[in-house]
């Protein structure tokens, strides 16, 4: 069924890495700082170490599906009426997740690139590439991805040293002034905002063809992405400061905006720019992807290349609706983003559980 | 079949590269560019000067000797509000990304400065490199009707005279809009911003005539430092004071340090390089401070008649800008701690971030605390050079 098209390994830690940068990157900041300030980058770490083991089982499970995809197994372990329900909460998790990052990105070019266009038009713009993508399959996205990741590396690299001379270690001060438990507080967000939204990649295992390194793609690419994002967290508070970067609702433009090499090199935030837009193309191509294979293996269509424009079609209304402005989107779309996200976490873990059961008690009944 | 489908998506290109940004777009000759902004405040309204530059006017060729700059004046009770008011006294848009001065007046100073920065923070337009004075003695709408010699536009006028000043001269300071936002937000930080002043008369300085005589009589000078306590001004840091500030805060490019060397004459030494550190330590409860200076100086003026090749003189020197850095820290602490009760070195940030269990409990009353607080000060200087000659010269004996 799946048999035609194919992902290298190398592929998938790149895909995984991009939609972990995705959306986050110009967000993260402002998210981890909005509790603990200064102390936003720890809680980064934090994150970041809880989340690669969440990675991990998520891998680890990838693998032992084998050439099943997650919708296939629940359906296998919950039976007909069950596995129905909850592959269909899998997937109305993708289509979600679609919308939420078109509304970041549209929001982000409306409230800062392009002013006077109209959001629709932005977002219908960004949809069409997202279509065209999609409809040429996961092996063109993953090795179009692999091209982009050298344009993405050196935008960032850019980035990194040309916001240095606007940096200044005091900010940082004083380290760890808000207790554990505070710092512990400001990383659930995280691991949830990026990280938890990486289940989607379960749909995408049985595209590669060496089964043994999944867990190290998915690893190795969350590790990297995690990294990225810490790293212009840090950088975000070094020349901002942690209130500055609380307040700013795009902190990693506002840096790129502060950018002045010796007054010659100076207002490229526009080039910066690009970093996220490679980045969340790739994210918005994958959960767009994600959400219509779900459909497809659970109403059993035949072709995947019809289900794209009505979910594209669907995500610009949604993507409004769940977060019609910009303060809703920071206090209340986050939040229930975050238990949505923690809820279809334990889906898989779920699955795995009553899969093995089922295992071993088929296993039992043919044995008597 | 193929090959129109080529052709079509070769249209698409062309015409999506053709009508790109055309939306909002603003052609050059609809829109004016406004270089310098100021706001006063008379009862609850707001007078809001913008300055805006006439093209045709700064080429350097042609020109119909019209003044190369207008300053409007709109009153309204909010910023942006007055911004949007005076399209109807404009034939164009004001566009704002190429502001160069941000003038507040000191009636608004006295009354609060938050409602004002909020605006020039949020508007999209406005990016942050900009600089922010505010007016002494005067009001912002006054400042930005002068006329002004040297630069045809009175906002870059103030603009690269400010830099230089902080390049050379030191006691003034750049001002922009994050820094200053820092600054007011921080619990353990007092802002302070440059003042400006007018000397001479205000009538004769805005008329073109001003320029036209030899001696210019009246002009702008950056006189002096306000010094806010969260957004309200509380006082004025004369120039020495406004020195010995830069120092402690080691944003000290290049200075001159002069001392008399008998009655009635002087020496100068010119600093070229100047670092500070400063150290803070909360013992029983009570925090004090010690600041350091080690700075690098050349001599740059001998009055007296002196030979420098003597080891001792320059130690002399040495000894003598030393003293008069301190001095200048001094006054400059003198006049924050006991008059001013208002932190502008950003002692409370240091205590906090080297010791913030400390700083919670300094936090709430820490006007007063810092008023009362002991700061030591050292200064090193090191003499360098002597420029082209080594005795004063001519020499008379």
């Amino acid at each position: 069924m799946m048999g035609k098209e194919k992902i290298e390994h190398r592929q998938f830690a790149i895909l995984v890495l991009l939609f972990t940068i995705g959306t986050s990157i110009i967000i993260t900041p402002s998210m981890l700082a909005a509790y603990v300030k200064q102390d936003g980058w720890i809680s980064g770490l934090l994150g970041l170490l809880i989340a690669l083991l969440i990675v991990w089982v998520f891998g680890a499970m990838g693998k032992y599906f084998r050439d099943q995809s997650l919708v296939q197994v629940i359906n296998f372990s919950f039976g007909k009426y069950l596995g129905f329900v909850i592959g269909l909460l899998f997937a109305s998790f993708g289509l979600v997740l679609s919308s939420l990052v078109l509304s970041n990105i549209g929001n982000f070019v409306n409230s800062r690139l392009l002013i006077g266009t109209p959001l629709n038009a932005v977002e219908y713009i960004f949809i069409v590439v997202i279509v065209i993508g999609v409809r040429l399959g996961i092996e063109t996205i993953a090795r179009s991805s692999e091209s982009l990741i050298s344009i993405f590396s050196i935008l960032f690299f850019l980035l990194v040293i040309a916001v240095l001379p606007q940096i200044s270690i005091d900010n940082i001060r004083p380290i760890f002034e808000h207790g554990f438990y505070d710092v512990l507080q400001a990383s659930y967000g995280f691991i949830s905002f990026p990280f938890g939204e990486l289940v989607l990649f379960l749909m995408l295992t049985p595209f590669i063809v060496k089964r043994q390194k999944i867990i190290s793609g998915y690893v190795i690419g969350a590790f990297i992405g995690g990294v990225v994002l810490i790293l212009i967290t840090i950088l975000s508070i070094l020349s901002l400061g942690g209130e500055g970067t609380a307040i700013n609702t795009y902190p990693a433009f506002t840096i790129a905006k502060k950018i002045d090499v010796g007054g010659v090199i100076q207002r490229i935030e526009v080039i910066m720019a690009g970093i996220w837009m490679f980045s969340i193309f790739v994210k918005l191509s994958i959960c767009v992807y994600t959400t219509a294979l779900c459909i497809k293996q659970l109403f059993r269509f035949h072709d995947l290349n019809c289900l794209f424009i009505p979910i594209a079609i669907s995500l610009i209304p949604l993507s409004q609706w769940f977060s019609p402005s910009a303060a809703d989107y920071q206090t209340y779309t986050e939040k229930w983003m975050m238990y949505f996200t923690y809820s279809i976490m334990i889906i898989p873990i779920l699955t795995m559980g009553v899969f093995f059961v089922r295992k071993k008690w088929s296993e039992k009944s043919n044995k008597t | 079949m193929m090959r129109k489908k080529n052709l079509l998506l070769i249209l698409i290109l062309i015409v999506s590269i053709m009508v790109t940004g055309c939306w909002s777009r603003k052609e050059l000759n609809d829109i004016a560019l406004v270089i310098g902004l100021g706001v006063d405040k008379v009862g609850d309204d707001y007078i809001l000067s913008t300055q805006v530059v006439d093209p045709g006017e700064i080429a350097s060729k042609g020109g119909s000797g019209r003044v190369p700059v207008i300053t409007y004046k709109t009153r309204a009770r909010t910023l942006i509000g007055a911004v949007r008011k005076l399209t109807s006294s404009t034939p164009r848009k004001l566009y704002l990304s190429h502001l160069r001065m941000f003038v507040i007046g000191e009636s608004v100073v006295k009354d609060g400065v938050a409602p004002v920065l909020d605006f020039i923070t949020r508007d999209h337009e406005l990016r942050s490199d900009f600089f922010i004075i505010m007016t002494r003695d005067s009001r912002a709408q006054d400042v930005l009707t002068m006329v002004t010699p040297l630069e045809k536009v009175p906002s870059t006028y103030m603009y690269t005279m400010l830099n230089h000043a902080e390049k050379y001269w030191t006691a003034y300071t750049t001002q922009k809009i994050d820094q200053l936002d820092n600054d007011i937000a921080s619990d353990g930080k007092e802002a302070v911003i440059s003042a400006i002043e007018i000397k001479g008369s205000l009538k004769e300085g805005e008329q073109k005539k001003n320029v036209e005589d030899i001696a210019l009589k009246n002009y702008l000078q950056y006189t002096s430092l306000g010094v806010l306590h969260k957004d309200k001004l509380v006082g004025y840091l004369e120039e020495t004071e406004a020195s010995g500030y830069k120092y402690v805060i080691n944003k000290v490019k290049s200075t001159v340090v002069d001392m008399p060397c008998n009655k009635q004459r002087k020496d100068v030494t010119e600093i070229i390089h100047s670092k500070t550190t400063i150290r803070t330590r909360v013992k029983n409860h009570k925090p004090s401070a010690i600041v350091q200076v080690h700075a690098e100086a050349n001599v740059a003026e001998l009055q007296c008649q002196a030979d420098l090749l003597k080891q001792n003189v320059i130690n002399v020197l040495e000894t003598k800008t030393e003293n008069e850095i301190k001095h200048q820290i001094v006054k400059a602490l003198q006049k924050t701690q006991k008059e001013y009760h208002a932190d502008v070195f950003g002692f409370g940030n240091n205590i906090h971030q080297s010791n913030a269990k400390e700083w919670k409990k300094l936090k709430k009353d820490w006007g007063k605390t810092f008023s009362t607080m002991p700061v030591k000060i050292e200064v090193k200087v090191e003499i360098r050079n002597f420029g082209k000659v080594n005795k004063t010269t001519p020499s008379l004996d």
